[in-house]
Parts: structure tokens; sequence; C-alpha cells
């Protein structure tokens, strides 16, 4: 594999978001590999059985079956495997309640998903171009929530 | 019995026992008086016997003198016979003296002198006697025997004399000792007895003041007890007293009634009582009684009664140990039939149970709203966005036509769904107010909205905000939607400005109704030049969906101003709206400085 490559995956229930995830990426040319997966369950097995190499970003959304974003946060957060993924809140709802739970629990950027293709595509960039080391130093509950 | 009672029949039982002993020291005067009076009567008596009997002893002596003389004379003999007889009654009456004069030391000594005496003047007589027996017709003989006589019959008289005299002085002494005790007598009688009567008088308007404040005590106890009576059927409670040591129970006659029985119809005993509890909590029931039994208050205790006829009722029953006056510790109880207020609770908790259901049938609304139905539309919206970006040089004009409609639709029912939520979030209940830099939210407001005041070029002149006691993002909210107004009902025809001023007012001077006159109120005014309306909506403006304008020319929801007045009555607070068509619109909040 080529080191160049950021290596994404996104967890998300919904056929249509899955699609809008990766023709964003595809139009956005940037050097991505981009993974799906459609719930929790899915998306820990893949990454406790083939957990190398472990992914830079991943995009959890909170509301799945079988197994919910919230769980398997707790789950990766708990695992010293998958300190280095960068996890990124991906949800439709921008509740109070549950931007401050994935604070708590260790998530590193909240995103509301957006209702048109291009506010989705520069949000997209401009996580993938984000100075993790620094935003994760600097985060905090102002920061978290990402606003384009 | 109060202290101050004990100690008033104390003094009650004093002045009696004061009185009896004053009678008691009267009698005893009196009896005294009397003796003496009796004794000194005597005495009187016995000083004239014993001159009467000295007088006796003297005549007596003459007697004899006198007869030997005429025998001597005469010698008739009827005049010895006086001078014989003489004898026996001088030694009557000496021996009498004798025996009324025994405690008398002098008069006894007098007394031995005279019969000395008068045995000398015997002898000389008898010798007389003798010499004019024997005939001896010698009158020379009896010339210096008759002297002698004489003189011997002159110191006897002289003695007797003596002897009455010091009768006499004894007699004078003796009065005088009577006289003395008879008249301080009747003095110191008549003051005790005055006293007494005082006595005898303050005690009794003592014991009538008390015997009347008893009856004023008994008929206000009367009064009570009635009242009681009447205040037990009316709040359905009875009372009850239970002498422990002695088992003794006494029900109120309301206790009886509230039991569906006649009052005083059985026998008040803890068995008669226990035959009404229900089955079911006689265990328990029995479990208070021994508590009582033993440790003396009873907390309250719930349980069931069967009537006769089969009802059941909910009675409350609590007690408290007293200690009565004479000592005795008794139990006071009250029972409560709470029928109603039982049945009322479980009322109250089967709504308060469908309300809750209620609330987390809403809350799950709630989120359905917020995730559920902004899910599939922001699909719509990202799939038009798409369609407009990709097929749009394949599209007719009426077609991009109809995909901007569905657009600016789809974007208004977002804003809908969008101000629902807020809506619904400034109607949850808990309320945590903290003091908040009010102007940091003012900032924190016109920063969520720059993009929007910096399209419109509204100007925003603001007084600096104190720290208020507020809910601070629900503040911000009605900062946020005050300002979102003035930019949305904007005049195009002039530059648009908002000019915010700050006030701290008392709740007299506050205008508003239902506010508190003592309290003070942050006064915040918002006042834009936009479109404004017309005065006689502006209660109209804040009830929820209520528009005045057609939603093609303005873009509000008509739920904006129904959260800014939610959230000012969240605060306790007011919010008023005036307008004038086509100059602007000013809308004052105010806000309690303290809580309320």
């Amino acid at each position: 594999m080529n080191k160049d490559f950021t290596h994404i995956i996104l967890a998300d229930d919904d056929v249509d978001d899955r699609m809008f995830f990766t023709d964003a990426f595809d139009e956005l040319k940037i050097n991505t590999k981009v993974k799906t997966f459609k719930d929790g369950v899915y998306l820990m097995d893949f990454l406790n059985k083939h957990g190398k190499p472990v992914p830079h970003i991943l995009f959890l959304d909170l509301n799945m079956p079988r197994k919910c974003g919230m769980t398997c946060l707790q789950e990766l957060r708990q695992d010293k495997r998958f300190d280095s993924i960068a996890v990124a809140i991906y949800s439709t709802s921008a509740a109070e309640e549950d931007i401050e739970n994935t604070f708590v629990q260790g998530a590193n950027v909240y995103i509301k998903k957006p209702s048109d293709f291009k506010s989705l595509k520069k949000i997209l960039a401009t996580v993938v171009a984000l100075n993790w080391q620094y935003h994760t130093n600097s985060l905090n509950r102002e920061n978290f929530l990402l606003r384009i | 019995m109060t202290k101050k009672q004990q100690k008033k029949s104390y003094i009650l039982q004093g002045m009696f026992i004061a009185s009896l002993f004053l009678i008691i020291f009267v009698a005893g005067v009196t009896y005294k008086n009397y003796s003496n009076l009796s004794e000194s009567a005597r005495m009187v008596s016995h000083t004239y016997e014993v001159k009467k009997d000295l007088l006796e002893v003297l005549s007596s002596m003459k007697d004899a003198e006198i007869g030997l003389r005429g025998y001597i004379i005469s010698n008739d003999s009827a005049f010895l016979k006086l001078y014989t007889q003489s004898d026996l009654k001088i030694d009557n009456a000496l021996s009498k003296i004798n025996l009324v004069t025994r405690d008398n030391v002098r008069q006894q000594q007098h007394l031995d002198e005279l019969s000395t005496l008068i045995n000398a003047q015997k002898q000389l007589l008898s010798r007389i006697h003798e010499i004019e027996v024997k005939n001896v017709d010698e009158d020379s003989m009896f010339i210096p025997l008759f002297t002698r006589s004489k003189s011997q019959m002159d110191t006897i008289r002289s003695k007797v004399h003596s002897m009455t005299r010091l009768e006499d002085e004894l007699l004078a002494s003796r009065k005088e000792v009577y006289a003395n005790t008879i008249n301080l007598a009747p003095i110191l009688l008549y003051a005790l007895t005055l006293i007494i009567l005082l006595l005898m008088y303050v005690a009794y308007s003592r014991m009538s003041a008390d015997n009347a404040k008893l009856r004023r005590y008994n008929a206000s106890l009367q009064t009570n007890k009635e009242l009681t009576d009447q205040a037990e059927v009316i709040n359905h409670h009875g009372t009850w007293t239970w002498d422990v040591e002695s088992d003794d129970f006494m029900f109120s006659d309301n206790l009886y009634r509230l039991q569906g029985e006649d009052p005083q119809s059985f026998a008040p005993t803890l068995a008669n009582f226990l035959k009404f509890v229900h089955p079911d909590d006689v265990d328990e029931f029995n479990a208070a009684v021994t508590e009582m039994r033993s440790g003396g208050d009873m907390p309250f205790v719930e349980y069931r009664v069967v009537l006769k006829n089969g009802t059941i009722r909910d009675f409350k029953a609590c007690a408290k140990s007293y200690e009565a006056s004479d000592g005795s510790t008794k139990l006071l109880g009250v029972t409560t039939d709470v029928t109603t207020q039982v049945s009322n609770y479980k009322q109250l908790m089967d709504r308060a149970h469908s309300l809750e259901l209620n609330n987390k049938e809403l809350a799950a609304f709630n989120h359905m709203a917020s995730h559920d139905l902004q899910e599939p539309l922001r699909k719509i919206q990202t799939f038009l966005s798409r369609l407009e970006e990709k097929e749009a040089a394949q599209l007719a004009v009426n077609g991009m036509y109809y995909i901007n409609r569905m657009k600016s639709a789809s974007q208004r029912m977002r804003m809908l769904i969008d101000d629902l939520l807020q809506y619904s979030r400034t109607n949850r209940t808990e309320k945590e107010y903290e003091l908040y830099d009010a102007h940091m939210l003012l900032e924190a407001s016109k920063y969520d909205l720059a993009d929007l005041i910096t399209q419109s070029d509204l100007q925003i002149i603001a007084d600096p905000l104190p720290d208020m006691l507020i809910i601070p993002f629900q503040i911000q909210q009605l900062f946020t939607n005050l300002i979102n107004n003035a930019i949305k009902y904007r005049d195009p025809g002039r530059p648009a400005r908002l000019t915010i001023t700050y006030e701290k007012v008392q709740g007299t001077t506050a205008a508003v109704d239902g506010a508190a006159p003592e309290d003070h109120y942050h006064k915040i005014t918002f006042t834009d030049n936009g479109i404004g309306f017309n005065q006689e909506h502006a209660e109209n403006i804040f009830g929820l969906f209520n528009r005045l304008h057609n939603k093609d020319d303005y873009s509000g929801t008509g739920i904006g101003l129904s959260i800014c007045k939610k959230i000012v009555e969240n605060h306790d607070g007011f919010i008023k709206a005036t307008g004038s068509l086509g100059v602007g619109a000013s809308f004052v909040v105010h806000i309690p400085c303290e809580l309320l």
C-alpha cells in the first residue's frame, strides 16, 4: 500500500449517505482510500480482524442498527491499537447531549451532515486536511463541533 | 393543676388552719376567764364565810361570859345554859374556819393563836364557874378574875379583827386581779373574732372567685368539646385515649360514626376495635399497638377497616403519649378517615403516570423530529443539489424553475423543523439559573448571525448589559431571535438599524401587568426601524405559527417570537411588543434581577 494514501473508513447504515460520501471523495481528487460499512458490527469485526493498516480517519454515524456509533467509539477508545485513529462523528443530529457524550468518550471532531453536496465536499476536504496532532491538542468543546 | 393554682390552694389551706388555731385560742382564753371568774366568786364567799365564823366565835365567847356573869349574879340556871352551850358553838365555828383557811399559812397562824387565847379564856371562865359552884361568896375573889377575863376578851377581839382585816385585804387584791382580767378579756376576744371573720371573708371571697373561674373554664371546655365534635364530623376524624396501665379506652362519638356505628354503641376496648380492621392489615395494626404499649408515641399508621355493610375505608391513625396532671400516662390518638384522600392520591398518581408516558412520547417525537425527519429532508436537499449541479444542462427552463421551487420548499421545511425543535427545547422543565454575563451572550448571538447581519447591513447599537441570573443558552436564543426578527422584517427602503437599550427598573415603574412592585427588573429594549406592525396585532405576534406577513415575502416560520415569549416566561419575566406600521417595532423584555 502506498503510504501517501489517507485511509478513511465510514460506518453508516444509510445507503444514500454512503453514496454521497464516496462520490464526494471521488470528486475531491485527493489520495484517499475509502471503505464503508453498513453498521457497527461489520466495522468492529473488520477492525479487529484486519486491523492493518489502521485507518487514519474513521467517520462514525451514531444511529445504526445492531451496534450504534457510541458503542463503537467506546470500544475503540478502550483498545490501545486504535489510539492513532482520528474519530469524526458524522451524524444528522446536532443534539447537545450527543455532542457532549461523544466529546467525553474521546471523539476528535463532530460533523453535522450537511444538506447539500457542495458543503459536504468542503467539510470532508477540511477534515482530511486537518492537522490532527494540533487539533487534538487544542481540542475543546467549542471547536469540537466543526463549523463550515 | 398549674403551679399557680397549687400555690393558691396552699394559701387557702393556711388561712383555714390559722382561723382554726385562733378559734381554739379564743375558746381557751374564754375558758380561762370563766374559771378565773368562778374562782374569784368562790374566794369572795370564802372571805365572807371566814368573817361570819369569826363573828360567831366572838359572839359565842361573849355569850359564855355574859351567861356566866348572869348566873353568878342571879343564880338562875338559865344563864348557865347560855354558858355551857357556847362552848360547842365556838368549837364548831373554829373547826369551820380551820377547814376554810387551811391553804392560808398566815391565817392558820392567826387561828392557832386565837385558839390558844380562847382556850385560856375558857379555862378562866371554868375557874370562875368552879368558884361559884363551891359557893365561895367572896366578891373580892371574882374581881381580879373578871378583870383578867376582860383583858383576855380584848385580846381575842383584836385577834379576830386582825384576822378579819387579813381576809378583807385578800378580798381586795382578788377583786383587783378579777377586774383586770374581766376588763382585758372582751377587747382581746373582740379583736380575735374580727381577725377570724376577716380571714374567713378573704378565704370565702377567694373561693367564690375560684369557683366563678372554674365555672368559666367549664363553659369554655364545653364549647371546645362542641367545636371538637363538630370538627371531627367535618374532617372525618375521631379521637381516642388509652390509659396503658389500666387498659382503659375512651372513643369519641365520631370514631364510632366513622366505623359505621352509633356513638358509644359498644364498649371501647381494643378487641372490639380490632373487629373492624381489615384482615390483611391486622398484623401491621397489632405491631403498631405493641409499639405504643412499650414505647409511647405511635407514628402514622395506615390501615383499612371493613364496615358492617361491607364497605372498605382507609384510616390513618397516630398517637402521642401524654402525662396527665395526676401522674398517669395516657396515649392521645387521632384516627382520620382518609378514603377520599387515598383515592384522590391514587387518581393523581395515575395521572402523573400517564403524564410521564405522554412526556416520554413527546421526547420520542422530539427525537423523531430532530433525527428521523431531518434525514430524508437532508437527502432530498442533497439530491436536489446534485441534480442542479450535474443535470442542469439537460433541463428545460421549467425544470430549473421546479427545482428552485423544491429547493425553497425544502429549505422552509428545514427552518420549520429547526424552530419547532428549539421551541420544544425551551419547554424543557429543568431550569438551571446561573449568574451570567448577558453582554457576552449578546455578542455570541451577533457572532452566530454575523453573515446575515453583514448581508442585510444591519447596524446594531447596544448598551452594555450586566451579569444576570439566567439560563444562558435560552437568553442567547432570545437575543438571536430578536436580532433575527429585525433582520427579517427590515425595511428595504432605508438602512436597517437596531437599538438595544438597558435599564434597571423597579417593579412599580416597570409598567407591565403582574410585575412585583418590590422587585427589580432588567429592562432590555430592542427597537428597530423595520416595517413595523399594526399595534392591534401586538399580542398575536407571540402566538405559535402566527404570522403577519405572506411567507413568500418574509421568511419567518411564526415560531421565533413564540420561543422568545416562552424563554422570558421561563425566567418569570415579561415581553411586550409595540409597533407602528412603516416606522418600526419595539420589543421590551423584563427579566427579574432575583429569582422569584
